[in-house]
């Protein structure tokens, strides 16, 4: 970190003393802009002057001492949190363990009256007064303080746009928008939240309200970085405001899916939920749709990518829970989420197999089959009137999205005969190639047909030759369609009891490991809400992500 | 017991001396220690300031050592019961403005700022720790941002926030202390000492009609204690009077009768002192500090747009003062009958 220059520190010296202490609306916007870039300049300052003495330190930077002891007579500056700890830290980095001039000592006396006026109320006020009175220490006595403020104004900001009143009088937007700039340092501070939420979801009730660009970025880091909590109209309020904001909260979402698999894995649910997408999402239809339009683009441009279809299903399902759990009377028809998908598929997918009973599992799966098929092939001949298959694609992402079905018609195919698993192998074909059509997508249902028999055989015989396990493991590293067939093999694994271990056997490479991990989390996710995971069936999940971890951690467990 | 009251005894000798000469003889280790007797005696308060038997054995061990310090050490600030609920704070900034203190032990003090990264944590800053200054001094000054703030307030009758604030705090305090029993006189002597450090009645009415107006609770215990109170402090009483702005004098009387007939005495009085100037045909004041004609005629002006049961009231009293006074329907002649007149103007 370089020193900052003389022409930096009179950049911010004219700033500080235009700034003043912060009284006018004006001075307020201006600091709002700046906060971000005060807080570097201070951390750079800081680290100046922990390596110089003071006396040179007056030398090299002959404002800084006005600099530092203007913004802490500005309330702005020291409502930030990490400003107001960066200033302080550079006062006392002024400060002279062995004071050898008149300077010296001079500054000593200047920074321990600055740090009195910063933590005593002045003799003789009704602050000061009130704190003797209080029977509690100041600092308990100044965040009830500010808790009653916060109350006084987030009434003040609520009524001032009740319908009624706002029919009456003027808007109040102006003023709105300076609390909104006041607030900008505050967002951290746990005691101002009621006043964020106010100002939020003040927007919703009043559709001229304005408030303040920085306010609103404030806002969505700090939530992002969990140092802000909100009540949840807030929240939609905000992303109702701000799409980059609802955008940011997606990203960040997929951001601690795909950076960090592993830890993730296993609370996936928990993740998703925590995030209060689905929630939202339930609540109102648009946000919904901006979310998976964020997840359309991100599966298009990881196409292969399971971990990304594992949190897309996942969140599918919390959805549609957050949607079932609200009033009938509030909620919106679930057609309304999903406007481009053909609605005879849309009932069918958006059922969860724990509500179809087993029996007819394989009828249900095989009818989705059959019409996502026939679909694809209508989809072929409008294509070449050069017309786009936008219905086919919809159709094709509401299947990524109930990944459930599709896990199913795997499961189905280790105990169904070969008449029976050609729809469930076109399910299956669809959902890992939507985008091979006419003799490729036939090529592709042949490959896959064939790879089903050869597992079919080597998971029932008895013995297994290990030219057949070579073979297999060619199979799953070279295929193009290297996912459809891990998804048949893990199947194969978990519902054919016997031959767990064979699965074990063939996954052998880092890539496929790693794929297989996130295909059991979500197989648990499904069968666990489905209430079909019983004993023998989580021992062999169990067994098989075991056999997954890397080869020390299971050596130690 | 008396170990107790031995301790207290010697923590408020500790703070004496952190403000001393003597202090230049303490290491870090002293600090620390002197911290931990500070935190100890703020305990000791929290206990037990409420429960009268131990309170007045507290108060009689601490009126003691003040005493015997006083003697000690010239210039010595008695230390009040209440002060000890502050007793860190009281040190740290005692030990700030003392040009003695070692160098390592303000050093020592600067660690109280802790890093942003360590106290920034938001389960920190909820779980408020006794050396988190800087959630202190961002409190104290999000409080300054937030109050000067214009957002339009109908209701406030031109309170300001911070007054309004300052008015719930003190209710809060009263509440406290009597929800315990047998505190009556210690609440009372609680609001004496906060009059005498309050800087002034100015500061002081403001705070007190806040408080009085203070939301519309069911349970308006503090808030009658408080009336209460006031009228053993006349004086405050007619500064308030004197001071509020009238719309908030309106309504302080529509929601406290003691008020109302105070202020309306008030009112009468200031009015009958003013004189008619025959020249200039207006009423002028005898003196130039009483309260003149304008501003009698605007309070009650406030009072009567108020509306039932107050503008009736108001009428009839103005009634019997114009035919005490002749009943006159000519100018100058009773101030009754101008201020009467400004009524019809004012309703017409």
């Amino acid at each position: 970190m370089t020193a900052p220059s003389e022409l930096q520190l009179s950049f911010w010296m004219d700033k500080a003393v235009k700034w003043g202490q912060a009284t006018t609306p004006s001075a307020q916007q201006d600091m709002s802009k700046h906060l971000g870039s005060l807080r570097s300049f201070l951390q750079q300052l800081l680290h100046t002057l922990q390596l110089t003495v003071t006396s040179s330190a007056v030398k090299s930077l002959p404002f800084v001492g006005q600099f530092l002891g203007r913004l802490c007579w500005n309330p702005y500056v020291t409502a930030d949190g990490e400003s107001c700890s960066l200033l302080l830290q550079c006062v006392c980095c002024l400060y002279s363990a062995e004071p050898r001039n008149a300077l010296e000592q001079r500054a000593n006396d200047w920074i321990r009256n600055l740090l009195c006026h910063l933590t005593s109320a002045e003799e003789g006020g009704v602050i000061y007064a009130l704190e003797r009175f209080a029977g509690i220490a100041p600092h308990h006595c100044s965040s009830q303080a500010l808790q009653k403020m916060v109350a006084l104004l987030t009434e003040e900001v609520s009524v001032s746009c009740s319908p009624a009143v706002h029919s009456l009088d003027r808007c109040l937007c102006d003023s709105i928008h300076a609390v909104s700039v006041a607030c900008v340092p505050l967002i951290t501070c746990p005691e101002a939240a009621p006043l964020i939420g106010a100002l939020l979801k003040r927007r919703i009730s009043c559709g001229c309200s304005h408030l303040s660009e920085e306010f609103i970025e404030a806002v969505s880091t700090a939530l992002l970085s969990k140092t802000l909590v909100l009540e949840d109209m807030a929240v939609i309020a905000l992303w109702c405001h701000s799409l980059s904001s609802l955008e940011g909260a997606v990203l960040s979402l997929l951001e601690s899916v795909l950076s960090d698999p592993g830890a993730v894995l296993q609370r996936l649910e928990e993740v998703v939920s925590s995030s209060f997408l689905p929630k939202a999402s339930a609540q109102h239809c648009c946000i919904f749709l901006i979310v998976n339009d964020v997840f359309r683009n991100v599966l298009m441009a990881m196409e292969e990518n399971v971990a990304v279809g594992a949190l897309i299903q996942v969140f599918t399902s919390c959805f549609l829970r957050s949607h079932s759990a609200q009033k009938q009377q509030e909620r919106l028809p679930l057609r309304a989420f999903f406007p481009h998908v053909p609605q005879n598929l849309l009932t069918p997918l958006l059922t969860e197999p724990s509500e179809v009973p087993r029996q007819a599992w394989l009828e249900h799966v095989s009818w989705i089959g059959r019409l996502l098929h026939s679909m694809s092939r209508e989809a072929d001949q409008v294509e070449e009137k050069g017309d786009s298959p936008r219905a086919l694609f919809e159709a094709w992402f509401l299947l990524a999205q109930r990944g459930h079905w599709v896990d199913v018609a795997a499961e189905l195919l280790v105990s169904v005969d070969a008449e029976q698993s050609e729809p469930l192998l076109c399910l299956l074909t669809f959902y890992h190639h939507p985008t091979d059509r006419g003799h490729q997508s036939s090529q592709q249902i042949m490959a896959a047909r064939e790879a089903w028999g050869r597992m079919r055989i080597l998971f029932l015989a008895h013995t297994l030759p290990p030219e057949r396990l070579s073979s297999m493991n060619k199979l799953l590293s070279s295929a193009t369609s290297a996912n459809l067939l891990l998804r048949l093999l893990l199947s194969f694994a978990i519902f054919c009891p016997a031959f767990t271990s064979t699965a074990v056997k063939v996954l052998t490479q880092a890539e496929l490991k790693r794929r297989a991990e996130w295909l059991l989390a979500s197989a648990w996710h499904r069968l666990s809400r489905g209430g079909a995971l019983d004993a023998a069936l989580q021992d062999r999940l169990r067994a098989l992500q075991d056999s997954l971890l890397p080869e020390h951690i299971s050596r130690c467990t | 017991m008396e170990a107790i009251l031995k301790n207290l005894g010697n923590t408020v000798e500790v703070l004496a001396v952190s403000q001393t000469v003597f202090v230049n003889e303490w290491d870090n280790q002293t600090v620390v220690r002197a911290f931990q007797w500070a935190r100890y005696c703020e305990q000791v308060y929290t206990r037990f300031h409420t429960t009268p038997s131990i309170r007045a054995a507290l108060e009689t061990r601490l009126n003691q050592t003040n005493e015997r310090l006083a003697e000690t050490f010239s210039g010595y600030r008695f230390l009040t019961l209440s002060d000890l609920a502050q007793c860190q704070h009281r040190l740290f900034a005692g030990l700030l403005r003392n040009p003695v203190v070692p160098l390592s032990v303000i050093k020592s003090l600067f660690d109280k700022f802790p890093s942003f990264e360590d106290g920034g944590s938001p389960d920190e800053q909820s779980n408020e720790t006794d050396s988190d200054l800087i959630g202190f001094i961002r409190r104290r000054s999000a409080c300054d941002i937030l109050c000067s703030l214009a957002v339009e307030r109908k209701e406030s009758c031109g309170l300001s926030r911070a007054s309004q604030v300052q008015g719930k705090l003190l209710l809060q305090r009263i509440e406290a202390v009597q929800c315990r029993p047998d505190n009556d006189s210690y609440a009372r002597t609680l609001l004496d000492s906060f009059l005498q450090d309050s800087g002034g009645l100015g500061n002081f009415s403001e705070v007190i009609a806040a408080a009085l107006l203070s939301g519309y609770r069911e349970d308006a215990t503090a808030q009658d204690f408080l009336l209460n109170w006031l009228q053993g402090h006349r004086d405050v009483l007619h500064s308030m009077c004197q001071s509020l702005q009238p719309a908030l004098c309106t309504k302080l009387s529509q929601q406290c009768p003691t008020f109302k007939l105070i202020y309306w005495d008030s009112l009468k009085k200031w009015a009958s002192s003013l004189e008619y100037n025959v020249s200039d045909q207006v009423w002028v004041q005898k003196c130039s500090n009483a309260v003149s004609f304008k501003s009698v005629a605007d309070r009650v002006k406030s009072l009567w747009s108020s509306g039932s049961p107050l503008k009736e009231e108001m009428e009839k009293d103005l009634e019997v003062l114009k035919q005490t006074d002749g009943d006159f329907e000519v100018h100058g002649l009773s101030v009754w009958t101008d201020l009467e007149e400004l009524h019809y103007i004012f309703n017409d």
